[in-house]
């Protein structure tokens, strides 16, 4: 059947901010699928609240709705569009809850579901409705029990027996759910599974612990044609969420009998459940000792795991599934990287190891054990001949200062210890196991990982005794050394271990190229090389046979190599994938050849029709260097992917690479302290004064010099990592002691803190002669709380002109000053009317699509064409599609609409156990969103609902403000008063706000006897919260308080300023009609 | 391990290291996709004569049982993989793949780029290879492959075929208890001539209700006109196996008396084409054939697409569309998959319905033969 034509638009729900469980790969598959749907001719309606998304940009859909994924907004837009169909199986967990509530609430009457229907829906989603189905196909289920209250709960626990998993009705990447050993942990959990699920509803089940765990990609027509695009095995046993779990593809401990029974109940599972159009994802989990197979759940929609399965085989399943729900069969489609029918099974010739990326170094005090709710913030894939390959160069990947399986400290009983709790680093541990002499049995006995798995990690740890001096002169052992996937500066480690002789990852890497040994390319084509490859997709690999040597790719156009960013952290994430997509789409508008490079399966950056060729590949120097060998790019884009291919730039122009745009030389300028300070001062640019300490008692003479607060931070660390305020000596001492361990090479460097100061970010982009501004941000929170965790309103809210005007002649003369072609983001503090620099970062910033989606010119993009030797006037002109661009001030910028966009931005609390969700020079969201509207309160509330922070109109406001605060609790206070909210305070801030006059109740701390602040919270008394704090308020009530308002999800705010902008939102959002979508396009134009 | 040297009659010369026998050994080289099922492969009678090599990067990981055995051996001279694992971890395995080999003379050549291998299968087709675990030298080997026949010139069914008639008693394999049906009530009696017959082909014909008595491949048509006539068999059934079909002139003859007493036949991969030789339709030879478990092939009455187990390096003609209803198409490639003979109680596939290993859902097609010898 070819491509309905009665249906005419299509809304498309994205899944909104990236959040533990759900992040870029949504934009990859929602990209795939608008993609998809306007060359078929349909109108595309698209509702995503992430800025950051490709998708959203105004060029791929027909309308783009940055609004807040709501119900209500929801049900406007397809009255305002006339949508036939919406396509929700695209946006995963979030896209498909609101679809089904909006379903069930009879809010899409006449509007058809494409991709799956919601019968199917609710019998893949509901845990009941699925078990009764599974139980009609005889599917072998574990044995469990529903709960809706404790009671039931306490009495199921009984009948099934201990260990327990507790699962939490209709949340994402297993959120409220959890594995209890004994009766306290149960009630712990199953309490906490009761209040996240939306139903109230949590499943306790039989443990699978130490269970194999698989994974089927499944996709299904209306014809019944069925196909599985991959099988993945996880390295992890049963109990490790699969989305923390090392995962493998393909399966690699199934016999072909065991395999096609999984296959064939795969497709069973689909019919039965109803999915006739599209892909799911369905889980298996399999005894090691009996066979005995179980089904543990089905997705009936892309998933992490599907764009796992796209990435890992080079088909298509968002694409694929996008053509198959508006009406195709499998047997119309065609394979793009071969030019074959699409309607087969992927086969591969190489192992992908797929490794998940945790944080938790920002937040120590979360919970590190793995369990079955998901932890991990991003993830990285590597490509290998074989898994011992695969899974090293999936290490290197990671970014940890991982060379490969590196050792690890601490006694047997420890890494024992450390084998038996699923953990981040648990893969090491076990390494290190086998080097303390464990056996594979022990290991075994301690972890439940396949013995399969373990013997490739023994062999490794046995080859590395095997690695010293003499490897370097022997081509067979060296060969098969680098077979293995040990990368040069592991090769380079190990011999200074070895043979005791100082070498460095070059040494190895001119011993490799002497011998004759290089990294060669391989395609990922879907078919293991039965059919001729149409696309490169490329991974590298050691050849085990002695072949001559590939030649390097050679191309008729000038060719420009991209950096990616590497696996999504927090710092790091979805923002710079945007902007390297878009580096390749201007490379392509301008007819040069894009080569992109990354490891991040999740991305649009890694689709192989992103860019002309794709490298998956580790992005550390090896990998990069090898592929710059092979290829010999004309130009090399570094400053778009974040700090990960920055941070390569000297050592790539050290040997002879070609860094387009800003050089090396000017990144390392911008980024070393001392140079940097001399450039301020040369230009006549103000700075927090500042000093450098080695010692304790150094830090403690030039916080005095400087007084305090300052703001403290070891050198040589990113994204804020261990960066503290801190107000007195006594906290200085305490930071010295705990938070860093200081040296000669390490300072801790120290500023003078400017309190309270307005905080602004300015995106630029310069060619050299001429100074792009292309936005001035204003940060809500004030100085001192992370730029990425701050929310920020462009245009300003209350700069005067002049204020502004000397920000953009600042940016403009560190932009001409340092020299830099292309982007460029500075950072500078407003502290009594002074205009300090805060920092400065010669490459794209996280802001650059937020900026570009406010202002309708696309930063990135031109940027691109500056690199590329272009004017920026010229480059401006490509792009402006808005006429906005103007000149004034002697800068060019953008002429601001009557809108103003804020973004905000959405923070993983709620999924790390334990950690507490205050604010602070240290970044700690995962995400971010956009409110837009012509209003500033309007946007703010917009972000806020959007972000998950829904403000209520009405109701009891609950406040307690530090010390330091207290004279603005007045303030606070009379706005939300006025606007009809109920105060209570606890002591010193209720004095304060009745002493103004103000009508507020005394509510009793924790310490201060009962009903106290957490028993009116958990009556649900309390629908906002306002709690501001500093570094000692988390020993205090404040982390219970703050514990109770993630859990019952009370809207929450830290910071004055915060609260500022909420009563400024107050006024606005009354009345029903405030959240009134518009579309980008209607914004912009 | 033992270093290994392969020379294939296109001039290269590869070494590589070995496992299984310690030996020298010619055949044809093919390359195979299937991402599971390595035992299956190597006791499937249709691979004697020729070295397999494996896409699937990583083999021996699940070891090797006696459930999995098509066959009583091991019939390919030889695979070729890319990773072999001696250590191997999986409930059923019984032993490594290694001694399997070893057992059945065969070898195994590994730490090779067989990527490389199937490239070169890919664009210069099947070819002839020698390897070895005992003789380095290039010249050496090229001068025994030259000695060596060609595929072609071998008769590999007088090789795999039984030796004498008997009766097939087991259903196929129940994945959930881990062990093989017993057969159930029959409701029809067949003979299935073995060429080299997998043994799940038999256990299909078993459970879908056929009671199956096999014969060599030195059969008489006569016998079987005769017993058909007396009733004492619904049908006849033409296995797979391996080599070139036309070489076998004697079974041809055979055949075509079969089909002139019209007989009730149904044959699988090597039948297939022995049929429509007999029909006077003689079949090509595809360049590297179809290995693997992942081709689709379209039915064309229920217009549905099948992922189907495919071992084959001939191929049946378009021309017999003259005679006969296409009832199958490959989407790769378009050859013909499936015939239904226009005006005779026959049918025929080319791909392989008993999968094992592969997908299962061609599997139908053994109830379509019960329900034609059924009428």
């Amino acid at each position: 059947m070819p491509k309905r034509d009665d249906i005419k638009t299509i809304l498309l729900i994205g899944s909104g901010p990236i959040v533990i469980g759900q992040a870029c790969e949504f934009d990859y598959s929602g990209t795939q699928a608008v993609k998809t749907l306007k060359t078929l001719g349909y109108r595309v309606v698209l509702i995503n609240s992430n800025p950051a998304t490709i998708m959203t940009d105004p060029e791929f859909a027909d309308r783009t709705y940055i609004e807040p994924i709501k119900e209500e907004i929801i049900a406007q837009i397809i009255e305002k569009e006339n949508v036939d169909a919406i396509l929700p199986t695209m946006g995963g967990q979030t896209a498909l809850n609101v679809a089904m509530s909006m379903h069930e609430k009879g809010m899409l009457e006449g509007v058809e579901f494409l991709g799956a229907n919601p019968e199917a829906i609710k019998k893949g989603e509901d845990r009941q409705a699925f078990k009764e189905a599974m139980m009609k196909l005889g599917m072998d289920l574990p044995h469990s029990c529903y709960a809706y209250n404790m009671d039931e709960a306490l009495s199921a626990a009984e009948e099934i027996g201990f260990p327990l998993i507790i699962r939490a009705s209709y949340t994402l990447a297993g959120g409220g759910s959890g594995v209890a050993y004994n009766i306290d942990e149960f009630k712990q959990l199953a309490q906490r599974g009761l209040d996240e699920s939306p139903v109230t509803e949590i499943l306790i089940e039989e443990s699978l612990l130490g269970w194999k765990e698989y994974e089927m990609e499944v996709i299904r027509d209306r014809a019944d044609n069925c196909i599985i695009v991959c099988s993945i095995e996880n390295f992890d046993p049963m109990g490790v969420h699969t989305g923390d779990s090392i995962t493998v593809a393909p399966a690699l401990t199934l016999t072909d009998k065991e395999y096609q029974r999984m296959r064939d109940a795969s497709f069973e599972i689909l019919r039965e459940i109803g999915v006739d159009t599209g892909g799911s994802n369905v889980q298996f989990s399999v005894n090691p000792r009996t066979g005995r197979m179980i089904v543990i759940e089905m997705n009936p929609r892309v998933s992490r795991s599907s764009a796992l399965a796209s990435k890992a085989t080079g088909y298509p399943i968002a694409k694929v599934a996008t053509l198959l729900a508006v009406g195709f069969t499998l047997d119309e489609i065609t394979n793009d990287i071969t030019g074959t029918a699409a309607s087969f099974e992927p086969v591969i010739d190489y192992i992908v190891t797929k490794l998940p990326r945790f944080t938790f170094e920002k937040f120590p005090e979360a919970e590190s054990t793995l369990s079955t709710s998901m932890k991990s913030v991003g993830e990285v894939m590597a490509i290998g001949r074989t898994f011992k390959e695969s899974m090293q160069k999936a290490l290197c990947s990671l970014e940890t200062d991982l060379c490969g399986f590196n050792p690890v400290d601490g006694d047997l009983e420890f890494i024992k210890h450390e084998i038996r709790r699923s953990n981040a680093e648990r893969m090491l541990y076990v390494a290190e196991g086998f080097r303390r002499g464990l056996s594979v049995e022990e290991i075994f006995d301690l972890c439940a990982i396949d013995p399969w798995f373990l013997y490739q990690i023994e062999e490794l740890v046995a080859l590395e005794e095997h690695i010293d001096i003499d490897v370097l002169n022997n081509e067979t052992a060296l060969r098969h050394i680098k077979v293995d996937g040990f990368s040069d500066k592991n090769i380079a480690r190990l011999i200074r271990k070895n043979s005791n002789v100082d070498l460095s990852e070059n040494d190895v890497y001119n011993a490799r190229k002497r011998l004759g040994i290089a990294l060669e390319y391989y395609e990922v084509d879907t078919c293991a090389a039965e059919f001729e490859a149409l696309t490169p997709y490329l991974y590298s690999s050691t050849n085990i046979t002695k072949l001559p040597l590939q030649q390097r790719r050679v191309s008729a156009t000038k060719k420009v190599l991209i950096l990616g960013g590497g696996p999504n952290r927090i710092g790091q994430g979805i923002e710079f994938d945007y902007c390297c997509v878009h580096a390749a789409f201007a490379l392509k508008d301008m007819g040069i050849e894009t080569i992109m490079y990354n490891c991040n399966p999740e991305t649009v950056s890694t689709d192989y029709d992103t860019s002309d060729v794709l490298y998956f590949e580790p992005i550390d120097f090896e990998h990069v260097r090898e592929v710059i060998d092979h290829e010999q790019p004309d130009g090399i884009i570094v400053h778009f992917g974040g700090q990960t291919p920055l941070k390569l730039a000297n050592a790539l122009t050290a040997i002879g690479a070609n860094i387009s745009g800003t050089s090396a030389k000017v990144i390392d300028l911008a980024e070393d302290r001392e140079k940097f300070s001399a450039f301020v001062e040369a230009h006549q640019l103000k700075q927090p004064q500042n000093g450098l300490a080695t010692t304790k008692e150094q830090a403690v003479t030039v916080a005095a010099a400087l007084g305090y607060p300052v703001l403290v931070r070891p050198s040589f660390v990113l994204g804020g990592r261990a960066m503290r305020i801190v107000y007195n000596e006594n906290e200085l001492n305490s930071y010295m002691d705990e938070a860093v361990s200081v040296s000669n090479d390490a300072p801790v460097l120290v500023d003078k803190f400017l309190d309270q100061a307005i905080e602004l970010d300015v995106d630029a982009i310069s060619d050299g002669t001429n100074v792009y501004i292309g936005s001035v941000m204003q940060h809500i929170e004030e100085a001192g709380i992370h730029s990425g965790d701050s929310a920020c309103s462009l245009p300003p809210v209350n700069l005067s002109d002049a204020l502004i005007n000397e920000v953009e002649q600042q940016s403009k003369k560190i932009a001409l000053g340092l020299g830099v072609v292309g982007l460029m983001n500075v950072q500078y503090a407003i502290f009594q009317d002074e205009i300090y620099l805060i920092e400065v970062n010669p490459r794209a910033s996280r802001t650059v699509p937020f900026v570009s989606k406010a202002t309708g010119i696309p930063l990135a993009k031109v940027a691109t064409r500056v690199m590329m030797g272009e004017s920026i006037e010229d480059a401006l002109a490509f792009y402006d599609h808005y006429r906005v661009v103007t000149t004034s001030n002697g800068v060019l910028k953008p002429r601001l609409k009557e809108h103003i966009a804020i973004k905000e931005a959405v923070f993983p609390f709620n999924k790390l156990y334990g950690a507490d969700l205050v604010l602070s020079p240290e970044m700690k969201s995962t995400g971010e969103v956009m409110g837009i509207s012509s209003n500033f309160g309007v946007s703010f509330a917009k972000s806020q609902m959007a972000a998950g922070n829904i403000i209520p109109t009405s109701g009891t406001c609950f406040l307690s403000f530090i010390d330091m605060d207290k004279i603005h609790a007045p303030e606070i206070a009379r706005g939300l008063h006025d606007n009809g909210f109920t105060l209570v305070a606890t002591g010193g801030t209720q004095q304060v706000i009745e002493a103004a006059g103000i009508p507020c109740e005394r509510v009793l701390k924790i310490s201060e006897g009962r009903p106290n602040i957490e028993d009116v919270m958990k009556n649900g008394e309390i629908h906002m919260a306002i709690n501001t704090s500093d570094n000692n308020t988390s020993k205090k009530d404040a982390v219970v308080i703050r514990q109770i308002v993630l859990s019952r999800k009370i809207p929450y705010f830290t910071t004055l300023s915060a609260a500022r902008a909420t009563i400024a939102a107050l006024s606005h959002i009354g009345n029903d009609s405030w959240n009134r979508p518009q579309a980008l396009q209607d914004y912009l134009n | 391990m033992r270093d290994a040297w392969i020379y294939l009659e296109n001039g290269t010369f590869l070494q590589a290291k070995s496992f299984g026998a310690d030996t020298t050994s010619v055949g044809e080289l093919v390359f195979n996709t299937s991402m599971s099922g390595y035992q299956e492969i190597m006791s499937d009678p249709s691979y004697a004569g020729q070295f397999v090599t494996f896409t699937a990067p990583e083999i021996g990981n699940v070891g090797v049982n006696k459930d999995d055995m098509e066959s009583s051996r091991a019939h390919a001279k030889g695979m070729i993989v890319r990773k072999y694992q001696q250590r191997y971890s999986n409930f059923r395995a019984e032993r490594a793949l290694d001694a399997f080999l070893n057992e059945y003379g065969c070898m195994g050549i590994c730490d090779i780029d067989t990527r490389y291998l199937t490239k070169m299968v890919r664009s210069e087709g099947a070819m002839m290879m020698v390897a070895s675990s005992q003789i380095s030298d290039k010249e050496e080997l090229r001068a025994i492959l030259e000695r060596a026949p060609r595929i072609e010139a071998v008769n590999y069914i007088e090789e795999v075929s039984s030796k004498e008639p008997y009766l097939h008693a087991s259903g196929t394999y129940d994945s959930r208890l881990f062990c093989y049906n017993k057969a159930p009530a029959s409701q029809a009696k067949i003979v299935a001539i073995d060429f080299g017959v997998k043994r799940n082909i038999l256990n299909e014909l078993t459970q879908a209700g056929m009671a199956v008595e096999v014969i060599p491949n030195s059969f008489s048509a006569e016998t079987l006109i005769r017993r058909y006539h007396n009733k004492e068999i619904d049908g006849v059934f033409l296995s797979n196996g391996p080599g070139d079909p036309l070489v076998l002139k004697k079974e041809q003859e055979q055949i075509k008396k079969l089909i002139d007493a019209k007989i009730p036949m149904f044959g699988i991969c090597l039948g297939h084409q022995l049929l429509a030789i007999s029909h006077g339709y003689e079949t090509f030879k595809l360049k590297f054939g179809h290995h693997g478990g992942n081709h689709p092939v379209k039915n064309m009455s229920t217009r549905r697409v099948e992922i189907t187990a495919q071992n084959h390096n001939y191929n049946v003609p378009d021309t017999i569309e003259e005679i006969a209803t296409v009832t199958h198409t490959n989407l790769f490639d378009n050859t013909i998959e499936g015939l239904r003979y226009n005006n005779a109680p026959i049918f025929s596939v080319q791909h392989h319905p008993e999968a094992s290993p592969g997908p299962k859902e061609s599997h139908y097609i053994f109830n379509d033969f019960l329900n034609l010898i059924k009428r």
